[in-house]
């Protein structure tokens, strides 16, 4: 892949070189060495839903995907599978609210505006502002999570299901222990009351990316737009509000679901990182899949290489094996 | 406003002749026409709409420009004119859009959705009928037809392709007439005196009772994957009632209806209002 490609891949705005590209990218089961170039570009738009506006990155043509990134990531993070899908696909990277490029909405004092519900239903507008009311969905950590929500509270709308690395939010606070709250620092840390957490993502931005729930193998360009999100205080504030909804009413709606019996009906696929928590601390629940399935009719999935940021680490597998699943 | 693009493309061997306007990333809208039409009855709605749709008007084959192969090698049924747009809708590479389906177009549409339900994002149907009850009286002697076809029936159809039985399909149910171009209805006139243009037209009548033997598909096909629906629906229409737009909520959670005080081809009076409706529909306009 030629420089001047890799910069087309990023954004248009902000970025003006990178420096490291997984290897992984040039083989994806034939011996192309690089995406052609025509499926790299993006368009970049935003679109107005009812009190706020959404960031999106659109690749390709054809069936619809939503592409919803987490924490501490923007739609930046699907620069190398997005390009692959797009082949076949209308890829649409979203920014959901709160991060990235896309609109700080005010709170309230239950959270309710950063429930991953609330969430979702945003991104069902934005699909319809799109044209689309079916597509289906993919998501890492955070937007994992809005996606399992946008599939329960949306069946008609969601073709297929792709959660990465992320169990439902009831379970990950139901079996939290000690293990769970020293690894999974930003559930403990982002959820506290203002303004201890805002205080400290703001004083040091750059230190989510330093651990393995914020470090990657990108280059200086990419850094600097992430790290962007955390030095904008009503983006932090909307980030720990995003995890206080996930310690009380998120909570509440997984529960809700679970005594109505109300489970996700699309096919769902589930990756996780190989070495990761969700390898080993989950074994008694039947590992992330015993946990999925007590959610969904129809799961399948397995670990992958290149840790939580495996979508951003090795794409090429990521996508070969989202691609599987689609086009089962 | 983007310009309109008037081309065509071979499917199966059939020439189709289709409209094209707007950009190809917005949502694509694929409008279906209806009995004695074209894609011309969309010739307003389609300027509105330009901005924010992709759109894509096809004449159907023995309509418009499209080609009208004889009958003896093409068997003019709904079954035919579904497979020959799908075929269409594959040539021009549209696997993913919203269709907005009229009279004939709404039968050819939702067997589309039948065969592929998973490309079907949002319906709009503008007397567009799927139900019974949206059926008048008027059709219980076509119904007796389609039960026992005979010439003499077929025969006295033929007075439905009189200039003057089109123009007042146009006018029905129309408070002031002096709203309705003349444009449409002398276009549909234009196509249907060309030679060997009403036997296609025959068949279609005959053939219309497989669309009511449908219905109940159709409405498996609704309640499966409950896609959002417009009903838009002029109310007067004679052949089409405000029941039949109705009807769709019951298999439907996700409907809007509005009716408009109009006939049988509401966009002659209401293009703006349907095509503001339709907007709505979809949710405000995207900046870019």
């Amino acid at each position: 892949m030629e420089r001047r490609t890799v910069i087309g891949v990023i954004t248009a705005a902000t970025v003006s070189a990178f420096s490291s590209t997984p290897e992984s990218l040039f083989a994806l089961g034939q011996k192309t060495s690089a995406v052609p170039e025509a499926l790299d570009h993006f368009e970049t738009t935003e679109i107005k839903t009812k009190d706020n506006t959404i960031f999106i990155r659109r690749y390709g043509q054809g069936p619809p995907l939503l592409l919803v990134h987490g924490f501490p990531r923007t739609s930046l993070m699907w620069r190398y599978v997005a390009p692959l899908l797009a082949r076949n696909y209308t890829v649409i990277c979203v920014d959901p609210r709160g991060y990235g490029r896309s609109g700080v909405p005010a709170s309230t004092e239950d959270h309710y505006p950063y429930t991953k519900r609330a969430m979702a239903n945003e991104l069902v507008d934005v699909m319809a502002h799109l044209g689309f009311s079916r597509f289906s969905v993919i998501g890492h950590d955070r937007g994992g999570r809005v996606s399992y929500r946008l599939a329960l509270d949306h069946p008609e709308k969601v073709d297929r299901l792709a959660v990465f690395d992320v169990i439902p939010i009831s379970d990950g606070w139901g079996h939290a222990d000690a293990k769970f709250a020293m690894t999974y620092w930003p559930w403990v840390l982002l959820s506290q009351k203002a303004p201890l957490p805002e205080s400290y993502l703001l004083g040091a931005p750059g230190a989510v990316f330093g651990n393995p729930f914020g470090q990657g193998s990108f280059g200086p360009e990419v850094r600097a737009e992430y790290t962007e999100t955390y030095r904008d205080p009503a983006r932090v504030h909307a980030i720990c509000e995003e995890y206080r909804a996930a310690a009380t009413l998120d909570i509440e709606h997984d529960k809700k679901d679970l005594q109505d019996s109300r489970r996700i009906k699309s096919p769902m696929l589930h990756l996780w990182a190989i070495g990761g928590p969700l390898d080993s601390f989950y074994e008694q629940q039947g590992g992330p899949l015993g946990i999925w399935r007590k959610w969904a009719d129809n799961v399948q999935g397995q670990s992958i290489k290149g840790g939580h940021f495996f979508p951003e680490e090795n794409p090429a597998e990521t996508t070969e094996l989202l691609i599987k699943f689609l086009s089962a | 406003m983007y310009a309109v693009n008037y081309r065509s493309i071979l499917v199966d061997g059939i020439r189709i002749a289709y409209r094209e306007a707007g950009d190809s990333k917005a949502p694509s809208l694929l409008l279906l026409h209806g009995f004695p039409s074209a894609g011309h009855m969309f010739r307003d709605l389609i300027p509105l709409l330009s901005e924010r749709f992709y759109l894509i008007a096809p004449d159907m084959p023995g309509f418009g420009q499209s080609d009208m192969p004889s009958p003896t090698t093409f068997k003019y049924s709904f079954e035919n004119l579904a497979r020959i747009i799908d075929g269409f809708l594959d040539a021009i590479h549209m696997r993913s859009y919203s269709m907005y389906v009229f009279d004939y177009g709404a039968p050819v549409g939702f067997r589309l959705a039948l065969k592929h339900p998973e490309s079907i994002q949002f319906i709009i149907s503008q007397n567009g009928n799927a139900y019974e009850e949206g059926l008048n009286d008027s059709w219980s002697s076509l119904r007796s037809y389609w039960a026992s076809p005979t010439d003499e029936y077929r025969e006295s159809l033929r007075s439905a392709f009189s200039a003057e039985a089109i123009r007042s399909q146009y006018l029905q149910g129309v408070p002031d007439e002096t709203f309705v171009s003349p444009d449409g209805s002398c276009l549909d006139s234009y196509y249907l005196t060309r030679p060997g243009a009403h036997e296609p037209q025959l068949d279609l009548f005959e053939d219309y009772g497989s669309n009511v033997a449908l219905y109940p598909a159709f409405h498996e096909y609704f309640r499966t994957y409950n896609p959002p629906l417009l009903a838009v629906w002029g109310e007067n229409d004679p052949h089409y009632l405000p029941a039949g737009a109705e009807a769709f909520r019951r298999d439907l959670s996700d409907v809007e209806v509005r009716f408009l005080d109009t006939g049988h081809f509401a966009l002659e009076t209401h293009s703006k209002e349907i095509a503001d409706a339709i907007r709505e529909f979809f949710g405000a306009e995207i900046k870019v």
